[in-house]
């Protein structure tokens, strides 16, 4: 087992304590010898010997420890230089992270894009299918009424009943139903109004002013032909509402931007108003 | 008697305590008063070797141990800035060949 070696401050000390203690010896042994008149052969001269091995040692530990004083100033440069390579890792860890965050949300996001793409295509439905179904509602009068259309008049002012179900208005009615968004009042729904409405049409109109009536809202739009009603919610409290519509009357308007093309509504309510 | 100063200059190399001890013999033999204050001076000298000797940097360890720990320092900084050169110079686009 190797034994560790003495540091050179030990080293030093140990031979500056022993030229102490020699020089010490030499300076009492010369003065003994002084005053006995007592020659000593032989002792002094191994002191002194002893004297001059110990103070080239001496200068030789400090030599090195001059050395060793100089090593130490570039082992500190050298400490300074590890540090700051430290802080620099440090730093691009830092960086590298956060890059890799960003990375990995972008994958994330760019897999789901590709995953809504790959849906897309599967449930994908061809144009031209979009517009047959397009000339098949416009054909009839599911979207609007006919201008000279009066009550008794067979042919429908309003989409079917099974095209409104189907359609947004009518998944929006059966959530209101539902009471999954609550626009639909209760006492609307105990009045028992609802059920009454001859056409589910005109119930799904009646959901709507409830709506309209509830929210405050002035106006409804059903695409695509611009079908737009005016209503005063003024004129009638929501618990009162029965609603047939009775005639339509096509208005032209012009803005800066655009020409509508509307359709005035006229109805009657249970109450006997008016409203146009 | 030569005089022989006591502050020894730090870049001087002689450290040597044998004039002073040679100057104590010398005052012996000629049964000189000064030897008294040249076995003082001998004591001041080491008193004051010690005291340098204490506050002297990087001799807490012996030579060899501390030319190890220095080359374990160069070793380090090689090795790091290796490290952050490699990095630093690291193209993100390249993709790996499958």
């Amino acid at each position: 087992m190797a034994v560790p070696s003495r540091s050179t401050k030990e080293r030093l000390l140990s031979v500056l304590d022993d030229l102490e203690v020699l020089s010490r010896e030499l300076i009492e042994i010369l003065a003994l010898s002084r005053s006995q008149k007592l020659p000593q052969p032989g002792e002094d001269t191994q002191i002194l010997e002893l004297l001059v091995q110990r103070d080239g040692e001496f200068q030789e530990l400090m030599k090195v420890a001059q050395k060793q004083g100089k090593v130490h100033q570039e082992m500190q440069l050298l400490e300074k230089e590890v540090e700051k390579r430290d802080s620099d890792i440090q730093q691009l860890q830092k960086q590298l992270k956060e890059a890799e965050h960003t990375l990995a949300t972008a994958v994330y996001q760019a897999k789901e894009k590709l995953k809504s793409i790959e849906k897309a295509r599967k449930g994908s439905i061809s144009s031209e299918e979009i517009i047959k179904y397009a000339h098949r509602i416009s054909a009839s009068n599911a979207v609007c009424a006919p201008l000279n259309w009066v009550p008794g008049d067979p042919r429908r002012p309003y989409p079917t009943d099974l095209e409104m179900r189907s359609g947004m208005l009518g998944h929006m009615s059966n959530l209101a139903s539902n009471g999954v968004n609550g626009h639909l009042p209760g006492d609307a729904l105990a009045a028992g109004r609802l059920p009454g409405m001859p056409p589910v049409c005109f119930g799904l109109f009646a959901d709507c002013f409830e709506f309209e009536l509830k929210q405050i809202f002035k106006t409804v739009s059903c695409f695509p032909r611009r079908f737009v009603i005016f209503v005063d919610d003024s004129l009638f409290s929501p618990s009162e509402i029965t609603i047939c519509i009775i005639n339509f009357q096509p208005v032209t308007r012009t803005t800066e931007q655009n020409k509508h093309c509307f359709y005035k509504l006229s109805f009657q309510v249970s109450s006997g108003n008016k409203v146009h | 008697m030569a005089a022989v100063p006591v502050q020894q200059d730090p870049e001087d190399d002689d450290y040597s305590l044998l004039p002073l001890v040679h100057d104590i013999i010398k005052c012996m033999d000629k049964d000189s008063q000064d030897v008294h204050q040249e076995i003082n001076k001998l004591k001041a000298r080491i008193q004051e070797a010690r005291e340098q000797i204490s506050t002297m940097p990087g001799i807490d360890k012996s030579p060899e141990e501390q030319q190890q720990q220095l080359q374990t320092l160069r070793e380090q900084v090689r090795t790091k800035s290796l490290l952050l050169q490699k990095y630093k110079s690291l193209c993100v686009f390249d993709i790996p060949k499958a």
